[in-house]
């Protein structure tokens, strides 16, 4: 019987599918070849699942096999996306536009461009956590070479509009990247309906291992790439280093199972998450961060006023989530994507992401709703404000 | 978040002793406050002084991370059938020693301090009123 606490953070990291894991393991031990080694079967046999891997990580966001390297992860991925399309259009312009709400590989990559001599415009959202398509073409200048935007945050889950902010950087010439890290297997991906040009992903995030992700890299009209990782000149150059076989066919399944399971598993999912929004409504003085329309199922993430974050993540010890001062663990700063929305330091404090999976049961979500209620009444029941309101 | 809290604080935490108010009213209830909710933590405490001048009752309530709430419930415990004097001893230094509060957290043992010393202050200001 397993006494930790009911998972409800899949947004931080999943388990791997026990169907991925099998698919893995004989990559570890009878199977081991370097896919470059191309003078013996080891090789070769390596080679040919590194390949039919890449087709189904091609498959989940409608591009080809050839248009995707492979990576660390997501970090990475944005690392090379960003750093190399800066670094090959740096003699066509220095300006570059991202979100302020984008993950810390984005703005910490772009913060590292800023040193390097790249301006950065970091656009505000609004209350509802979605970009203003108006803001982002004001924004745009004829110097501006790269625009990067989430597909899906990972705190609020709200969806973006990749494909009209798609389209206006195809007109211009201006390269587009999209960090989909949250996205794969929670909203159909596709790269040319959405006109991206480069595209990380992450395999933990859905159902794969860590420690293995990729980038799409657009082919027509061909997107340049200054490699950030130099060596043996794998992945066509753009990314040295031996393949780690067995993460990468990890990832191949689990992308393979994504796109073949999204239909009928989001459908559960947003019933389950709809379960728990309507479990916690009872409450006073909650407040939904994000747009729940442009949201993936997967998502709730909620604002509890009149109580301390500290005091509520430390009460609900039967459930595992994140919150907003988690986030940027080691200082005690409040969630910067909170801050984005506008809510006060109390109410970014105060507030909880739920991410619900694959596994998550309707009895974890009932053991979930009982929990925060609890917690917060008993925190609100013993506050002197509350009792003053 | 993970090992910072000792086994006592999360009891007290969890558990706590005295929770509740009185009527401020009261001629023998003294009640105190400390901090502010922008500074991230509130604390109110009460004593109700018996006929021999001892806190024969406390009540506490707090806004606040799980420090201080260990703190007022702590203090609550601790302040149960004191004199007045033997409560103005009970210095910050002791809450932030028996709670083993982490540095970053001393400043609610000092909320706590504050609020005995506004509580006494309370009673006593009354009986010069009632006398």
């Amino acid at each position: 019987m397993d006494s930790r606490p009911v998972y409800l953070d899949y947004a931080a990291t999943t388990p791997v599918d026990p169907r991925v894991l099998e698919k893995m393991l004989p990559w570890l031990t009878g199977h081991f070849g370097n896919p470059a080694s191309n003078t013996h079967p080891y090789g070769w046999e390596a080679e040919e699942a590194v390949e039919a891997a890449r087709e189904e990580v091609a498959l989940l966001i409608g591009a080809e096999a050839r248009e995707i390297i492979w990576t660390s992860g997501a970090t990475e991925s944005n690392n090379l996306a960003l750093k190399g399309a800066a670094q090959a259009y740096a003699e066509k312009g220095r300006h570059i536009i991202t979100v302020c709400t984008e993950h810390k590989a984005v703005l910490d990559t772009c913060h590292a461009l800023q040193q390097a001599g790249f301006e950065v415009t970091y656009l505000p959202v609004r209350a509802n956590g979605l970009l203003d398509p108006a803001e982002f073409l004001a924004a745009l200048r004829p110097d501006t070479i790269l625009v990067s935007v989430m597909a899906v945050n990972n705190e609020i889950g709200v969806i973006q509009d990749i494909a009209t902010i798609g389209q206006v950087c195809r007109s211009r010439g201006v390269v587009f990247h999209v960090d989909a890290a949250q996205a794969s297997g929670k909203v159909a991906i596709d790269v040319n309906k959405w006109q991206v040009d480069l595209l990380s992903m992450s395999a933990h995030k859905t159902y794969g291992p860590k420690g293995v992700g990729a980038l799409y890299v657009r082919r027509k009209p061909r997107v340049r790439l200054t490699a950030q990782m130099h060596g043996g000149g794998h992945e066509k150059g753009f990314r040295s280093g031996t393949l780690a076989t067995h993460q990468i066919v990890g990832m191949g399944e689990a992308f393979r199972l994504a796109r073949l399971e999204m239909e009928s598993e989001l459908p559960r999912i947003r019933r389950l998450r709809d379960r728990l929004w309507v479990g916690l409504s009872g409450l006073e003085e909650i407040w939904l961060n994000g747009d729940l329309q442009h949201r993936v199922p997967h998502n709730l993430n909620v604002s509890f006023g009149h109580v301390d974050g500290e005091s509520l993540m430390a009460g609900m010890r039967g459930i595992a989530v994140s919150s907003g001062s988690a986030c940027t663990s080691a200082s005690q700063e409040p969630s910067y994507v909170m801050k984005a929305l506008g809510r006060s330091d109390e109410l970014a404090y105060s507030s909880i992401r739920f991410s619900i999976g694959r596994h998550t049961s309707e009895n974890d979500i009932d053991i979930a709703i009982d929990e925060v209620n609890r917690v917060v009444e008993r925190l609100r029941r013993l506050s002197p404000l509350w009792a003053e309101i | 978040m993970r090992m910072i809290y000792s086994e006592t604080l999360m009891d007290h935490f969890e558990r706590p002793r005295f929770a509740g108010r009185f009527d401020s009213d009261g001629p023998d209830i003294g009640t105190g406050s400390a901090g502010s909710r922008e500074t991230g933590g509130v604390l109110r405490l009460q004593i109700r002084v018996d006929e021999q001048g001892n806190i024969g009752a406390v009540r506490f309530q707090a806004y606040g991370p799980p420090a201080l709430i260990a703190a007022g419930s702590w203090l609550a415990e601790a302040l149960h059938s004191k004199s007045l004097d033997e409560a103005l001893g009970i210095t910050h230094k002791r809450v932030a020693d028996a709670l083993a509060l982490p540095t970053t957290s001393l400043h609610f043992a000092l909320l706590g301090e504050d609020a005995v010393r506004t509580a006494i202050q309370d009673y006593k200001d009354k009986q010069k009123v009632y006398a």
